[in-house]
């Protein structure tokens, strides 16, 4: 077996030209699979990244975004006092934030978009250390910090610029990453002056804390019923709440699936013709092989095995097409708030593995017929060939 | 001259046929992407015709105008129609995610005359007027509606829907059905909306109808300037400025798209070169021959395109023709998310240049290596 194995090795470098343009086909599939694949894996990866399992959101009761949320100062101070929230000397440990969306132009001057101004405390960046501001900087009256992915998507927001949105200028004095998590696409700012230049008085779109225990969240729900303040609240994990506005994930996987398979049908095709006009020019060798005692099935293996070579050095070759894309910055749009998330290109190991495993499938779906042609042909039929 | 052509294309049956359906498969997938592509365009280009202009506030969408702006831009030179309007979004419990439309409280009065481009079924307002749970609905999004949701969603039932805006949910009264451009759209009376939320007087945005086309620009810069200054200031645009940005959110998908569409014709290059270089080194003997029969080098290349051409034609038969047949104005909108997805003459022309061109480029190099090469050493290749 090893022998007619390296037989089958070695003929793909005999038929140089047809193997490489057969392999490019299924490196294309494989590459375009990864590329929707990696996108759909991006915007996923916010989800499953921001928030640790400890951190929660509270909301008010009916709303499924904190676009919609209000909380009134007197609720929030009632919240704060629910005694199991975890304190420092300067009082319970909750960030109270205001969500705002504003409209900015493109540094290409391209049709402007939608995004996030969160007002916040000092405390938002307690809760959230993953959040790190270039020199350690915060927010402050018209001083505004700006996730570093925006300044490119946006104009104006480059350190040192000013940018206008509500009612006046706001100074871009820093820019902070925050670990691939949704704060990424985002501007964060002193959230006294967002209340007063959105007409927001004292409320904030939400409360964020981070429990001891995860158990603590039926605990912090059961104590806000209590109260007639905040019984109109109800918090729930940082992570579920992010998890639930990546539903253009699902739909990019399902169209990325029907397309890879459509094109897979074409490269699949392709391959078959190769491998048809590889056991046709080779049928006496075949027929000498068969000759020389090899059986059936060790002909129809070894055929599978030559194709689905093709189809693997293709998988190869076309993850190492799609691999730069990993990390690119792109952005899209959130359905739930209607503003622009922006987040990176994602391939794993895993999907790199499907890719490989699609580029030998298409190889051996390819190969298969002619492998069965080749095995079942008469010797002397073989042999007889021109 | 054709005959040859026809004849040495079906030599080997099995290999033309693989490579026509591969040829196929993959130009079907290119012009749905084209599809996909064309939609935004015409969607752009309808409203690029459009008299209208959205005015919303200066910060964002999400920022309310106050009521009383209705007036005032309606008293603007040119303006003729003035329609007040509030995005609810519109979820069914359950479906989030899976259905979508664009559910929109509106001044109920203004709706015909702003809204031209549609067909409102007849009498439909005016049951409207007699009842401020009323709604109508795109004929496409209530068809949609009843697949995923079943019996319930019938003109003349109540439906509830959820809003990923507002904490409410409202019950509509379904009266009737409307045609136009846009195929997800659910449109319900604003004072209902405001008595729903207890009277805020809060508008998301206003439609404005302008007398001519010339005077968009002024109309815009007139209504802008009008609350320059004012506590809610006013950025006023065309109806394709407004869509544009909308589309500038959704990302870089059209690039992606385009680039996705690049890498197919790349292997629909690689299948089809591919056989174009195995029928070559088969008829090397073959071409020789001809050769001494007094063809020349040139009409031995052209014999050889035009029979690649002749290959890549009959899977843009297939492809295209299958693309044009699946994709009928009408048949699909992925979910109301491309209401014009469908195969426009222009498409059909992109599919038809490409598989030209794949031909051409795949049959050349075999061509040309066989035009050069001279007689003695194709008679001399033994295989």
């Amino acid at each position: 077996m090893g022998l007619i194995l390296k037989y089958n090795f070695r003929n793909l470098f005999v038929r140089r030209v047809s193997t490489l343009m057969t392999l490019a086909g299924v490196a294309m599939v494989v590459a375009v699979f990864l590329v929707l694949m990696a996108l759909a894996q991006g915007i996923l990866s916010i989800g499953e990244s921001t928030g640790d399992p400890l951190q929660v959101i509270v909301l008010q009761k009916g709303t499924n975004a904190e676009t919609s949320s209000g909380i009134s100062d007197a609720a929030a101070d009632q919240a704060e006092n629910v005694t199991l929230l975890p304190r420092d000397t300067q009082g319970p440990i909750v960030s109270r934030d205001l969500f705002v969306v504003i409209m900015l132009p493109r540094p290409d001057g391209g049709a402007p978009a939608n995004l996030v101004v969160r007002g916040v405390t000092g405390r938002a960046f307690d809760i959230r250390p993953e959040v790190k501001v270039d020199g350690g900087k915060r927010p402050q009256g018209s001083d505004i910090v700006v996730a570093r992915p925006l300044a490119k998507r946006f104009a104006h927001l480059n350190v040192g610029d000013k940018v206008h949105f509500g009612k006046r200028d706001w100074n871009v004095i820093a820019h902070f990453d925050a670990d691939g998590q949704a704060w990424e696409s985002e501007i964060w700012a002193d959230l006294p002056e967002i209340q007063a230049d959105a007409h927001r008085g004292s409320t904030v779109s939400s409360l964020y804390v981070r429990l001891s225990r995860p158990e603590d969240l039926a605990t912090l729900n059961a104590e806000l019923e209590k109260s007639s303040e905040t019984k109109g609240l109800k918090a729930t994990t940082v992570r579920e709440y992010f998890a639930g506005q990546t539903g253009t994930a699902g739909m990019l996987k399902v169209v990325g699936s029907v397309i890879t398979f459509l094109l897979s049908l074409g490269a699949g095709l392709g391959a078959m013709n190769t491998m048809y006009a590889a056991i046709g020019n080779r049928s006496r060798e075949i027929g000498t092989l068969r000759a020389l005692g090899f059986g059936r099935r060790t002909i129809l293996v070894s055929f599978l095995f030559e194709s689905s070579l093709i189809g693997l050095a293709g998988g190869v070759l076309g993850c190492l097409i799609a691999l730069p894309v990993n990390g690119l910055q792109t952005g899209t749009m959130n359905w739930v708030s209607f503003t622009e998330t922006a987040f990176s290109f994602r391939i794993t190991p895993g999907m790199l593995l499907i890719g490989l495993a699609i580029g030998g499938f298409v190889g051996a779906v390819g190969g298969f017929l002619p492998a069965l042609a080749a095995a079942r042909r008469p010797i002397l039929d073989s042999l007889r060939a021109h | 001259m054709l005959r040859l052509i026809w004849k040495n294309a079906w030599r080997s049956k099995r290999r033309t046929v693989l490579t026509v359906l591969s040829v196929a498969v993959s130009l079907f997938l290119l012009c749905t992407m084209l599809c996909y592509l064309s939609s935004g365009d015409t969607q752009l280009e309808n409203a690029g015709a459009s008299m209208r202009v959205v005015t919303r506030h200066q910060t964002s969408l999400t920022f309310f105008l106050p009521e009383a702006y209705t007036q005032k831009i309606a008293n603007v030179p040119h303006v003729t129609t003035v329609q007040g309007c509030v995005w609810w979004g519109g979820q069914v419990e359950g479906k989030e995610m899976s259905l979508f439309m664009s559910t929109i409280a509106a001044d109920l009065e203004p709706t015909e005359a702003m809204w031209d481009d549609y067909k409102f079924e007849p009498g439909v307002i005016d049951k409207m007027r007699g009842e401020v749970r009323g709604a109508v609905i795109a004929r496409r999004l209530l068809a949609r509606c009843q697949e995923q949701c079943g019996d319930s969603w019938q003109i003349g039932k109540t439906v509830t829907i959820k809003s990923p805006i507002f904490k409410h949910t409202i019950d509509l009264v379904l009266l009737g059905t409307c045609e136009g451009p846009d195929e997800s759209i659910l449109i319900f009376r604003r004072d209902y909306l405001e008595k729903v939320r207890d009277n805020p007087g809060q508008i998301g945005y206003f439609w404005a109808r302008v007398d001519k086309a010339e005077n968009i620009p002024g109309v815009c810069r007139d209504v802008d300037a009008l609350f320059a200054n004012s506590e809610n200031e006013t950025k006023t645009e065309t109806e394709k400025a407004f869509m544009q940005s909308f589309m500038s959110m959704m990302g870089n998908i059209q690039d992606l798209v385009r680039n996705i569409g690049l890498a197919i014709v790349m292997m629909i290059l690689m299948v089809a070169a591919n056989t174009m270089a195995m029928v070559a080194r088969e008829r090397t003997t073959e071409h020789a021959v001809m050769r001494c029969l007094g063809f020349t080098r040139g009409r031995i290349a052209m014999l050889f395109v035009s029979e690649s051409v002749l290959i890549s034609l009959l899977g843009a038969v297939v492809g295209v023709g299958g693309a044009i047949l699946l994709w009928r104005p009408g048949k699909f909108d992925l979910g109301g998310m491309a209401p014009f997805f469908q195969m426009t003459p222009g498409t059909t022309l992109i599919g038809l240049l490409v598989a030209l061109g794949v031909g051409l480029v795949a049959g050349a190099a075999p061509a040309i290596a066989a035009a050069r090469r001279s007689v003695v050493d194709g008679l001399r290749r033994v295989d």
